[in-house]
């Protein structure tokens, strides 16, 4: 008898350490996986000074603001922005467009193409950027529309594979009675697409949106390569305006990269559901 | 129902475009400035009609607002040419922009970029329009000519250029009772090792041979020797037995005083160049190989140190000074459409008052013979020191190949393995001479 | 009626192909003709304002020959057969982490999901002054615990390492598509462990591992070939660290940060060989092929043991 309630004791004790064991690790993940972040926004309010001094405070010896208006001044931070806004914007709308489409057309129309192009679709994403890079170049270059946001904004109107396999999962999903009742009215496929299909499919353009507007926020190869003029630059390639001939202007860069981060931070909190949706379709099934 | 949501979605997506696009149109700074610019070229235009033409120069900071300023005088003092100068930093967009023939008209490089350029026929031989104009190139600096010409093609005008010298610390020295800079290569080192100054646990606080920066290092802490790293054919000759001395001295230094310890000291000076901590200005370097901008900076940052600025040492007092020899400078693109007026920019720019206050601005060194005996070129601090050593005519430059970039690339890589140790200079040496023979110096 | 199947067969087929013709004309202008057309550059010498002169294998020959673009493929394999099961290892567990009950959960998802949203380009510069090693908060955390920390982005041994821990703070993706995985497990394969007496590791190893390989292994591909395209962490850090200079073309200190994709890049559009560029490119795109080939050579192999458990 004695020794049970003492099992029990033990038992309980050792449950008790685990689960503070357990919880100390996950503070300490946390911790770490938001220090960058933390960092980021504490030097931001830091003044020159105190980041350099030594030794390194977490949090500022005098909080200041003034970082994020020198941000503005030192680069053209606005035009930047829109710069950025506005491919974005297009390339969003582009996928949002092109995507359903072709998944429809994988995933409910029974004709010849739908295995070749599942085949090939997977195979294109297995072809790195820097393959193609110089004919893609060379494209854009005999257009004559290197220097311009046409290299970074039409290939979003022809697709992308990722996407398209994402959507291609969601329109299978869909039953296919739904459509059949439409067939039997002798309604054609566009009509059926757009009045059927393209509505439900709201959760999957959303999620698409939301990775088009991440990877065009964030692209920072193609618009090293096309935008030339410094009045075209993205955000991205803006940035890089802090780093000066020997020194960079760490307080004022992380203001800038704060407001950087800041739209990716208050998408994500919003949708946060369809991220996690869209990481875990595509990752699984595909 | 849903489908039309769908729509205005859209439809919101393109007015929130619309909508950002406005407003970050009025509220930019930059914008109005951009307006201000073409509305002045316009009036201009009603006048005598300037021709406008663009120019890309590599400078960012503080630095790119004087050009501007600079440009913007040029373009008040005249009504015949309007230059739209723009700083672009980045060299792979000159390139793709000159491929594109979206490029400027006008560029303001380096000197070995504008031979590169020329080799890749992305800009004008100025051979043509020298001759054409019989324009007289004896105006310019010898060297600074020489610097941008390859194979006898003129690439460029050149504008600025600079050198590099000695500055040392008076005070240590003196603490040390040396009343004069040192002369000789083993001189200085000797110097060196007695100023090194360890703390308590054994960190560097007092560097006293000029490890830093690392591009003097590979430069003139080699050429002081008599090294080269290519012959006079301009091939890759990194295993000369003056290279092998430069760099055991160097070895030897890092191994006295640790190799770590020495490292991390370049590390610190490396985030703190040029800045209000840098270590000369603080008095934490003996020696420094800098160029002639360091004393201007020393000045803005109100740097006590009490230095003196001597000829970079020799293998014996005869061969002092040797150091490298760069030059800004201006090439016509290939691509211009204005090539006449571009030209005429470059030729009348590279001449005149705008170009000392390039040059003073800068704090470079003249390339414009007359500069060479103006007052208030002369007035820049340490100048006349730096004058006097291009006078020694020891300068060294670099050849003329395409592949330097790359010869330079493997050169730092062996160099950090024989600086941490994971390779004896001479180990170091042979690789880099078998693995520089593979790369095609064309 | 046969008719009537024929036509409706025939219909399709005019509009499947008019649906997905977007995709096909992107696939055509965007990924094959590049792919082909670069084949021929590899063979080819130009720059950017010259046209394409055949040159046969002359660049095959200068790759061959340039220790540069060993050096950078050495640094390429070395990050993605490195990082790969370390991020697949930190994502298992915070995957396993999240997937139990506990307060807080959901918090710990978010931060653990966030990093790998972050724009490289900011998410990058943040790092660079987390390593500086003065002033960066990873040596002043380190200095905490009397560690003397290197200078991580200016010494040769340490750069690499700071690239993996960097890339570590963004397995979030994986994190989530290994917890979608765990959840998809059966419970009652747990159960019946449990019954059977199996303690914590040997339900791991015996029953979540296995169940979750395929995954994995898609995941390793997928890590892989993003490691091959490893470019713009390594560009910024090195325009960070050199200055905006006109003429650098460096690879991080004794180019131990140059990976292949930034060796491409510098071949293509500063040293103006796009010639050499293509071919590089096409080495590349040979080296994923294989990889992948074999990588889902062993995908196969692993479900179908999974399968048969």
């Amino acid at each position: 008898m004695n020794n049970t309630t003492k099992s029990i004791q033990y038992y309980r004790i050792v449950r008790i350490i685990r689960k503070v064991l357990f919880y100390a690790l996950v503070i300490l993940l946390c911790t770490i996986f938001l220090s960058p972040f933390i960092v980021m926004v504490t030097t931001s309010l830091k003044t020159s000074a105190d980041a350099f001094t030594i030794p390194v405070k977490v949090l500022p010896r005098k909080w200041v603001f003034t970082n994020y208006p020198a941000a503005f001044e030192q680069i053209p931070y606005m035009r930047y922005m829109r710069n950025t806004a506005v491919i974005t914007i297009c390339c969003v709308a582009g996928q949002l467009l092109i995507t359903p489409l072709v998944g429809y057309s994988l995933a409910k129309i029974k004709w010849g193409g739908v295995r070749i192009i599942s085949a090939l679709l997977m195979a294109t994403m297995m072809i790195p950027y820097t393959v193609t890079m110089v004919p893609i170049y060379r494209i854009w270059s005999k257009l004559g529309l290197t220097g311009t946001y046409a290299p970074l904004i039409i290939p979003s109107f022809f697709g992308n594979s990722f996407y398209i396999i994402m959507m291609r999962q969601f329109i299978m999903g869909i039953p296919d009675s739904l459509m059949e009742a439409a067939t039997i009215d002798g309604c054609w496929e566009l009509k059926k697409f757009t009045l059927i299909v393209l509505p439900l499919t709201k959760p999957a353009l959303t999620t698409i949106g939301i990775y088009a507007f991440l990877g065009a926020w964030s692209d920072y190869l193609a618009p090293l390569i096309y935008i030339n003029k410094p009045d075209r630059y993205t955000l991205s390639i803006g940035l890089q305006s802090f780093f000066n001939l020997y020194t960079i202007d760490w307080t004022a860069l992380m203001a800038a990269a704060t407001i950087f981060v800041l739209p990716v931070i208050i998408l994500f909190i919003f949708f946060q559901r369809n991220f996690v949706e869209g990481v875990a379709t595509t990752g699984l099934k595909a | 129902m849903k489908r039309k949501s769908f729509m205005a979605a859209i439809c919101m997506t393109g007015m929130v475009a619309s909508l950002l696009a406005g407003c970050g149109g009025t509220s930019t700074p930059e914008d109005k400035e951009g307006t201000a610019a073409t509305t002045q070229a316009e009036e201009k235009k009603e006048g005598s009609e300037p021709v406008t033409i663009t120019m890309w120069y590599g400078i960012g900071g503080d630095e790119s607002d004087m050009m501007l300023s600079i440009i913007d005088e040029y373009n008040k003092s005249q009504d015949e040419i309007f230059v739209d100068a723009l700083s672009v930093t980045d060299s792979s967009k000159m390139i793709v922009a000159m491929s594109s023939g979206e490029g400027p008209d006008v560029i303001r490089s380096s000197n070995p970029t504008a031979l590169a350029y020329l080799k890749q026929g992305l800009i004008e031989d100025l051979n043509a329009y020298v001759e054409k104009d019989g324009f007289d190139t004896s105006v310019y600096y010898q060297k600074s000519l020489e610097a941008n010409t390859a194979d006898g093609h003129l690439a460029a005008l050149p504008s600025t250029a600079y050198t590099i010298q000695m500055y040392y610390n008076k005070d240590i020295l003196e603490q040390l009772g040396y009343t004069e800079p040192p002369t000789t290569m083993e001189e200085m080192y000797q110097m060196a090792v007695e100023a090194t100054i360890l703390d308590d646990s054994g960190n560097i606080d007092v560097l006293g041979y000029p490890l830093f920066p690392l591009a003097s290092a590979r430069q003139e802490l080699v050429y002081g020797f008599g090294g080269r790293w290519w012959d006079e054919a301009g091939n890759p000759t990194p295993l000369r037995q003056e290279n092998l001395d430069s760099l055991t001295y160097n070895v030897k230094y890092r191994e006295q005083f640790g190799i770590d310890k020495v490292a991390s000291f370049i590390t610190t000076a490396n985030t703190n160049r040029y800045t209000e901590k840098d270590m000369f200005f603080a008095g934490k370097q003996l020696f420094r190989f800098d160029g002639p901008w360091l004393t201007t900076m020393m000045e803005s940052y109100d740097s006590d140190v009490n230095y003196g600025i001597t000829m970079i040492p020799g293998a014996t007092e005869a061969d002092r000074g040797c150091a490298r020899f760069e030059s800004n400078c201006y090439v016509l693109s290939g691509t211009s459409k204005n090539k006449e007026a571009a030209w005429k920019f470059m030729k009348d720019y590279t001449t005149s008052e705008f170009v000392k206050k390039e040059v003073i601005g800068l704090a470079n060194l003249p390339a414009y013979m007359p500069l060479f005996e103006d007052e208030e070129v002369l007035a820049v601090p340490a100048f006349k020191e730096f004058i006097d050593t291009l006078k020694a005519e020891n300068a060294v430059q670099f050849p003329a190949i395409s592949n330097l970039s790359e010869y330079v690339a493997i050169i730092d890589e062996y160099l950090d393995y024989i600086y941490n140790g994971s390779m004896t200079p001479e180990e170091g040496l042979k690789e880099l001479e078998q693995r520089a023979n593979s790369i095609t110096l064309e | 009626m046969k008719r009537t199947k024929m036509t409706r067969r025939a219909r399709n087929n005019i509009n499947g192909f008019l649906f997905a013709l977007p995709w096909i004309i992107g696939f055509t202008c965007f990924s094959i003709y590049p792919l082909l057309a670069s084949l021929y550059y590899s063979f080819s010498s130009f720059n950017a304002v010259t046209d394409p002169k055949w040159v046969g294998l002359a660049n095959y020959q200068n790759i061959l020959k340039d220790m540069l673009v060993w050096k950078s493929l050495k640094n390429t394999l070395f990050m993605a057969f490195v990082s790969t099961p370390i991020n697949l290892c930190l994502a298992v567990c915070m995957a396993y982490i999240v997937n139990k009950s506990f307060r807080g959960k959901g918090a710990a998802r978010t931060i653990f999901f966030m990093p790998s949203i972050i724009p490289v380009v900011a998410s990058t510069m943040i790092w660079i002054w987390m390593f500086d090693p003065t002033y960066g908060m990873i040596n002043t955390a380190l200095h905490w615990f009397g560690i003397q920390g290197p200078a991580w982005l200016n010494n040769p041994q340490f750069t690499k390492w700071a690239l993996l821990l960097m890339g570590s703070w963004n397995t979030g993706t994986t994190m989530l598509i290994c917890l979608a995985a765990l959840q998809d497990v059966p419970m009652s394969y747990y159960e019946s462990a449990q019954l059977d007496g199996a303690n914590a590791f040997q339900i791991f190893f015996r029953i979540t591992l296995p169940n979750i390989a395929h995954i994995l292994v898609y995941q390793a591909i997928l890590n892989v070939i993003n490691a091959f395209q490893y470019f713009t962490q390594v560009y910024v850090i090195i325009t960070a660290n050199s200055g905006v200079k006109n003429t650098t073309t460096s690879g991080g200190p004794a180019n131990s940060i140059l990976m292949y994709p930034l060796y491409i890049f510098y071949n293509a559009f500063s040293y103006m060989k796009m010639g050499k560029a293509s071919a590089m490119a096409w080495l590349l795109f040979i080296i994923i092929a294989i990889l992948t080939a074999i990588m889902v050579k062993v995908t196969r192999k692993t479900s179908e043991v999974a399968g048969s458990e």
